[in-house]
């Protein structure tokens, strides 16, 4: 935007030209105004102490310019605003004074009000009424598949085997291989543990006891359910939120299939039939590695450790754990297909979703192991 | 005036919304507030407006997929939503087409179409699949997957699924935001030939003002969860109701103005215009740049010509006014004759009975 008004190069001048008698200060622009050489600033220019009415411009010998004369015009110009004086425009040329305008055409910024700040009770109140909201979905989610159950007990509705078959699969054969790595270390874990505390008191035999006891009521069910949370529970929010963002999930309810029927209740019944599977395997894998560490570390042949673990545990502690896993199963269904279900519209809902199922799933399970432990404690089981 | 649909028979409208009320939460605005809106038997409706004006949730409330907080909603007379009773989608005979499709990955292109027919026996399942397929052009396509279709083939599919249980009314949502320009344009006219063809009743989202003007017999321009204006394409470029309606349906000058003897006082003089004399205060006058012209002689207003393009068989030409110090800025449309360059001194003069009132707001 250079304006050439000769060829002489001349540095950037800016004096103050009073003209006698009147109130009006001008200021005499000349020379080249570029931005890579130097150029005046307007605060040193005008003594701030002269007293005027009016600032203008006496631009006859103005040479090229650039940005740079915007902006000691513009410093200019603010100095006019703050010291109440009359910003003079009529001696500039006109492309400047349109230049002019539009540095100063920037919208006056909305600053948005600040949200009143709550007081506490108020932001109880309102975490409370979220929680309740969460509370009443999770709800009306568990009552919807529950329903759905029943419809399909009574032949009311009709599930995609497929789908159900795809969730078999996935949690059998794909999950087997990790599932027995955390089995057989956990099943480690606890021998070492058992070798450790019993070997002091001379009671070394009695690691079968221990590896049998927490193998099956503990740690078969617990770990096959965070596992199969952090996998399955994961997968089911993340398909399902996909198919909800791209209205898929819509699609089926205005096509009059139910989502719920059609989506939740396989990946729901895939789990529940495989969870219990998935523990039984997890015992007896445990239970071998827990026999590995024995052998190897204790003066106990594997038919010691077989024999003391039978003498020991009963097949109400083997069926407590399945039925914890059981439990756990619906839980991690519930929470990936709920969360999945509830996935939000923007980018990063999916992977909330997914997230959220993940945490929602364990946290529950740890939570339900403690009540059944509780439970089995009153009942002597 | 919203209410004047009783169709062309009288029958009563397939479609009726009676001061339908959305809010998402507690604290925000609604996203549909009290909106009226009437859909006649056989008629292509459009709601158009900028994204996030509440345009897809009233898709939305009247397919089912959302609870209204207030209002009524009847399809082909009966009520389907209100504050006591609440249709599932599937029992409002409506169909949807979504706006990324929503096929279904895992079944063929004929099995997403007879996924919807469960009403029909098995047996006539696939002949009307094929029937469907046929009419959106895409026979021969069935055994295929959607993701081995182009785009604008899926959107086919999509309105053949939802056509195929014949539904009382069809609810297209941004049917083609996904699509490229010119896929765009040849996918409109078939939309359109076939919806007349099948007479289906159309309420569609779109938020592109040319798709209005192609498909859609009637628009309502919605914003901020309300309906500014509802009319045919015609009526919402000549008489829009405000600058929003006006600025959406096409370029415009707006020009604030103040009654006078005669007509309105604006920064163009003043402009006789019908109107005038029963106007209360200052309101806006809205010029199309076609409703401008240049003048020579003494009459109209001064200007300097700011730029010049050519566009098809005329030219847009930007004028600034020469009066006051900012200059205000104007799109006039003249013929390709003329041969004006930036800098030019010209002036510009309103046709006569061209101007429309707006309200201000």
């Amino acid at each position: 935007m250079a304006e050439s008004h000769g060829t002489e190069s001349t540095p950037a001048e800016a004096r103050v030209v009073h003209s006698a008698g009147q109130s009006a200060i001008v200021l005499a622009l000349a020379g080249e105004w570029q931005l890579e050489t130097a150029a005046p600033r307007f605060a040193d220019v005008l003594d701030p102490s002269v007293k005027a009415d009016a600032i203008g411009f006496d631009t006859d010998n103005l040479g090229a310019w650039d940005s740079s004369l915007l902006i000691f015009l513009l410093q200019a110009r603010d100095h006019c605003d703050t010291a109440g004086i009359t910003f003079d425009t009529s001696g500039l040329p006109d492309r400047l004074t349109r230049l002019l305008e539009l540095a100063r055409a920037v919208p006056d910024r909305v600053a948005e009000p600040d949200a009143p700040q709550l007081s506490r009770v108020e932001r109880i109140g309102t975490a409370g009424l979220v929680a309740w909201d969460a509370a009443m979905e999770s709800v009306a989610f568990t009552g919807a598949v529950t329903d759905s159950v029943i419809r399909l007990l009574l032949r009311r509705t009709r599930m995609r085997w497929r789908e159900f078959w795809v969730v078999v699969q996935s949690n059998s054969s794909g999950a087997l291989g990790i599932v027995t790595l955390i089995a057989l270390l956990v099943g480690v874990i606890i021998a070492f543990l058992g070798v450790v505390v019993l070997k002091r008191f001379g009671a070394g035999y009695y690691v079968s006891y221990l590896v049998g006891y927490g193998m099956l009521r503990e740690m078969g069910a617990l770990m096959t359910g965070i596992i199969m949370a952090g996998r399955t529970g994961a997968a089911f929010a993340a398909e399902l939120g996909s198919m909800k963002i791209t209205e898929e999930i819509d699609a089926y309810t205005t096509l009059g299939v139910s989502p719920i029927d059609h989506l939740v209740l396989p990946r729901m019944l895939g789990l529940f039939v495989m969870m219990p599977l998935l523990v039984i395997y997890a015992d007896f894998v445990g239970m071998a590695g827990g026999m590995m560490v024995a052998v190897t570390l204790l003066d106990l042949t594997p038919t010691q450790f077989i024999s003391g673990l039978l003498s020991a545990v009963t097949l109400s502690d083997a069926l407590l754990g399945v039925y914890k896993g059981v439990i756990f199963g619906v839980i991690i269904g519930l929470s990936g297909c709920m969360k999945g279900m509830q996935t939000g519209t923007d980018a990063g809902a999916v992977g909330r979703s997914a997230t959220n199922a993940v945490v929602m799933g364990i946290t529950l399970i740890i939570l339900a192991n403690a009540i059944i432990d509780w439970l089995a404690a009153l009942l002597q089981i | 005036m919203i209410r004047t649909a009783l169709g062309a028979d009288g029958s009563a409208p397939v479609l009726a919304v009676n001061r339908l009320t959305k809010r998402y939460s507690r604290a925000a605005p609604p996203a549909v507030a009290d909106v009226e809106l009437t859909v006649a038997h056989g008629e292509i409706v459009a709601i158009v407006g900028e994204s996030g004006c509440g345009k897809s949730t009233l898709l939305r409330l009247i397919a089912g997929l959302e609870n209204p907080d207030a209002g009524e909603i009847r399809i082909g007379g009966r009520v389907v939503s209100d504050e006591r009773t609440w249709a599932a989608p599937e029992h409002r005979g409506v169909g949807m087409v979504f706006q990324d499709f929503a096929l279904f990955p895992h079944m063929t292109v004929v099995g997403n179409i007879t996924f919807g027919l469960a009403s029909l026996p098995r047996a006539q399942r696939r002949a009307r699949a094929e029937a469907m397929l046929e009419m959106v052009d895409l026979a021969g396509y069935g055994d295929r997957y959607p993701h081995q279709l182009s785009g604008d083939q899926q959107q086919r599919v999509a309105l053949a699924r939802a056509l195929g249980s014949e539904p009382a009314l069809l609810l297209l949502d941004e049917p083609f935001s996904n699509l490229d320009t010119t896929l765009k344009r040849t996918l409109r006219e078939e939309m359109r030939e076939i919806l007349q063809r099948t007479g289906t009743t159309t309420l569609l989202v779109v938020h592109d003002a040319e798709d209005v003007l192609a498909l859609a017999d009637r628009a309502a321009v919605m914003r901020a969860g309300r309906i500014l204006q509802e009319g045919d394409a015609d009526t919402l470029y000549r008489n829009p109701c405000n600058e929003y309606v006006a600025r959406f349906f096409g370029e415009t000058n707006v020009l604030p103005a103040q009654p006078c003897e005669g007509g309105f006082q604006t920064s163009l003089g003043i402009v006789a215009c019908a109107g005038a004399a029963n106007c209360p205060g200052a309101v806006q006058l809205c010029l199309r740049p076609e409703h401008l012209q240049i003048v020579s002689g003494a009459a109209g207003r001064p200007a300097v010509v700011d730029r010049v393009h050519t566009v098809g068989m005329r030219r847009r030409v930007v004028v600034r006014l020469d009066d006051g110090s900012p200059g205000e800025t104007l799109v006039v449309h003249t013929g390709t004759e003329s041969h004006l360059v930036p800098g030019d001194r010209i002036r510009i003069l309103p046709r006569a009975e061209c101007a429309h009132v707006m309200s201000s707001d």
